[in-house]
Parts: structure tokens; sequence; C-alpha cells
């Protein structure tokens, strides 16, 4: 064998043997995102949601983790505004929140209808070196307000009626016009 | 080659469509005029510069503070709060608190975000962007996590948030499903007047 071949087995060996070593790779951290009540029934302007992250490894919460987390509020269809345009798309909020027994959770009003975007990071507390920093993307699907809904029916049908009816006698006057001429 | 009934009939409705469309016209530009007149005039008092603000109640020996970045918020922009218990005697900050915070919409009564949220080095800042250009209510009180001892602290302070004109975009989408939703009921009511009012037999 050629030297460089020696090398590079010797490298690899090493490489083997620190992988199988216990306790020097990180534990695999997973993050989990929630809100009560769940999603489809979270109705937009209407009081807190109660928003839950925990954090866990295995399905069991890791102890003294740090969740930063980051909410961007929908970006709704170009043809239709929702009656808040100038926080579409813009971020609603940014906190950073102790997760000692590795669940944190805040409290806040979701204010528009659509799917906001929840970047979560979760790392370990100050002097905790338990595991490495993970990073994950959430989508959060809020449906629109059925009272404003309903309210947006209600002002389209008297609109669409005003229409209906001014065109109607403009019509039936405009034929009996003409008849007459 | 078309009777003198006929050419009168299209002369009689060709009028009242005219008038219409100048009337919907009309309509889309006084909205829009409304529209650009009351948001120039906001732009003007959006511009002026907003500084930092920092408001601080003492008890128990200790200053609990907010400071605000900026002092007046704005929709669509970040706001840090920034809480802080500090000993007044030494400066340093107090371990260990759990800040229970309410922000409440003052005009309307609805809570914009409340909950308890510890802060292990006795600092804690929230970015929130606020969604409605009115006054908020801030009342924030300090209470000792698992081992801290002190007395709480509460704070109370009104927000003043901002909020600009939406863009002439939104306003102009806004503005066009109104002005179609009744010209499309004055076009399908015109029809059936028209249809309704005509004679049935060739004879009437």
């Amino acid at each position: 064998m050629k030297k460089n071949q020696w090398r590079h087995l010797i490298l690899g060996l090493v490489a083997l043997m620190l992988a199988l070593v216990p306790g020097t790779a990180f534990a695999a951290v997973d993050i989990e995102f929630g809100t009560d009540p769940p999603a489809e029934e979270v109705i937009p302007e209407h009081g807190p949601v109660i928003s839950t992250v925990r954090v866990v490894d295995n399905g069991q919460p890791v102890a003294n983790a740090v969740v930063e987390v980051s909410v961007t509020n929908p970006t709704v269809s170009p043809l239709f505004s929702t009656d808040m345009p100038m926080v579409e798309g813009k971020p609603l909020g940014r906190l950073v929140l102790a997760a000692p027994e590795g669940e944190a959770t805040f409290n806040w009003l979701w204010p528009i209808r659509g799917d906001y975007s929840v970047v979560i990071t979760a790392r370990p507390a100050e002097g905790s070196t338990a595991f490495e920093p993970v990073t994950k993307e959430f989508s959060h699907q809020v449906s629109e307000n059925p009272a404003k809904r309903n309210n947006l029916i209600i002002l389209l049908v008297i609109l669409i009626g005003f229409g209906l009816i001014s065109g109607f006698v403009l019509g039936r006057s405009s034929v009996r016009v003409g008849g007459q001429a | 080659m078309s009777s003198p009934a006929t050419s009168a009939r299209s002369g009689g409705i060709n009028l009242p469509i005219i008038v219409l469309g100048v009337i919907v016209a009309l309509l889309f530009l006084f909205l829009l005029w409304q529209e650009i007149s009351f948001g120039s005039e906001e732009s003007a008092e959006l511009a002026e510069p907003r500084s930092a603000e920092k408001i601080a109640v003492n008890g128990g020996g200790n200053a609990l503070s907010a400071e605000l970045d900026p002092g007046i918020a704005r929709v669509g922009e970040l706001t840090a709060i920034t809480l802080r218990l500090e000993n007044l005697e030494s400066g340093a900050l107090v371990e260990n608190v759990n800040y229970v915070i309410q922000l409440q919409h003052i005009e309307d009564g609805f809570i914009v975000l409340q909950g308890t949220y510890l802060a292990p080095s006795g600092e804690w800042t929230l970015d929130f962007g606020f969604f409605d250009g009115a006054e908020h209510q801030l009342t924030v009180t300090a209470v000792p996590a698992e081992g801290a001892n002190f007395a709480q602290v509460t704070l109370d302070h009104v927000i003043e948030v901002q909020g600009p004109s939406p863009p002439i975009g939104t306003k102009l989408k806004i503005t066009f499903w109104f002005v179609l939703a009744v010209f499309g009921g004055i076009v399908v009511g015109f029809l059936g007047g028209a249809r309704s009012a005509r004679p049935s037999g060739n004879g009437g």
C-alpha cells in the first residue's frame, strides 16, 4: 500500500471510533408548536390565543431550553385585501422565552386571516450545551372572522340590491321614453 | 332596415347608459380623491421623528421600567418593549422575575397580548407589531419567580399607535370591487327593467 492510502485508512478508522464513542453526538432535538384553541378554530381579532412551544427529544421535554419565536403576518391574495392591509406580510412579533421545563407559552391575538409563518429556534439556556440549536418553520392557518364575512356579504347584497333597483327603474323608464318617441 | 320605433328605443337606452357610466366614473373618482387627500395629510404627521421612551415605577426597593422603541408605535412596524427590574441601591438587575403582561386595545376593549413571561436575568424584550392605530393600555406586574424574593411592582402606561393610511393600490382595489358591485346590479336591473317594460306582442 502507498503512504497516502495508509493515511486515509487511519483517518477513516479514527472518524469511525469517534462516532461510536457515546456522548460525542448531540441529542436529536425537535420543536413542536400548537395553539389552544386549535388553528382551525382561531378567529382573527377575537381575543388572545394560547400558543405553546415544546422542545422535545424523542417525545420527552428538554430541560433548560430557550426558544426564540418570530411570527410574520400572512400575505393575502393580491385581489382581495384584509381589513388591515398595512400589516399583511409584515412581522407580528418576535420574542425570546425561557423554557426551563422544555415548554414555553405566549398568548396573543392573531389579527388577520391567512397563513402565518412561525419560525422557532430552540437553543440551550446560558451555560448549558445539552443540544445543538435547532430552527423549524411552522405554518399557522387562520380563517376569516365569520362576523366580518357576514358583514361583507350584507354590504355586497345592499350595494347590488341598490344597483338592481335603480337599474330596473332606469331600464323601464328608458323603454317607455323610447316607446313614446 | 330598422323601424322608427326601434331606432327611438335604442336612442332612449343609450342616454341612461351614458348617464350611468358618468355617475359610476364620478363616484369612483370622488372616492379616490377622498382617499388620496386624506392620505397626504396623514403622511405629513407620520413623518415626525419618534424617539425611544422609558417609563419607570418604584416599589419595594426596586424599579420596574418599560422602554418602548420607538416611543410612539406605528402599525406595520415592530416596537421593542423592554422590561427591566433593577435594584434601586445597587442598580443591578433583579434575577428570576416573572412579568405578568397585558396589552389592551383601549377603544374596543379587547386584549391583544397577555401572559406570564419568565426573565431569569431580570430583563425581557418583546418586539410587537401593532395592527390597529389606536391607544393601547400596557400593564406589567413584576412578580418573583421560583427562587426569588421581592415585593411585586406594577406599571401602567398608555401606548400611542399611529395608523398610516393603506397604500393607493389597496384603496383602488377596495373602491373597484364596491363600485363593480353597484355597477353589476345596475346593468342586470337595467336589462330586466327594459325587458319587462317592452310590449310582449307585435301589436302591443
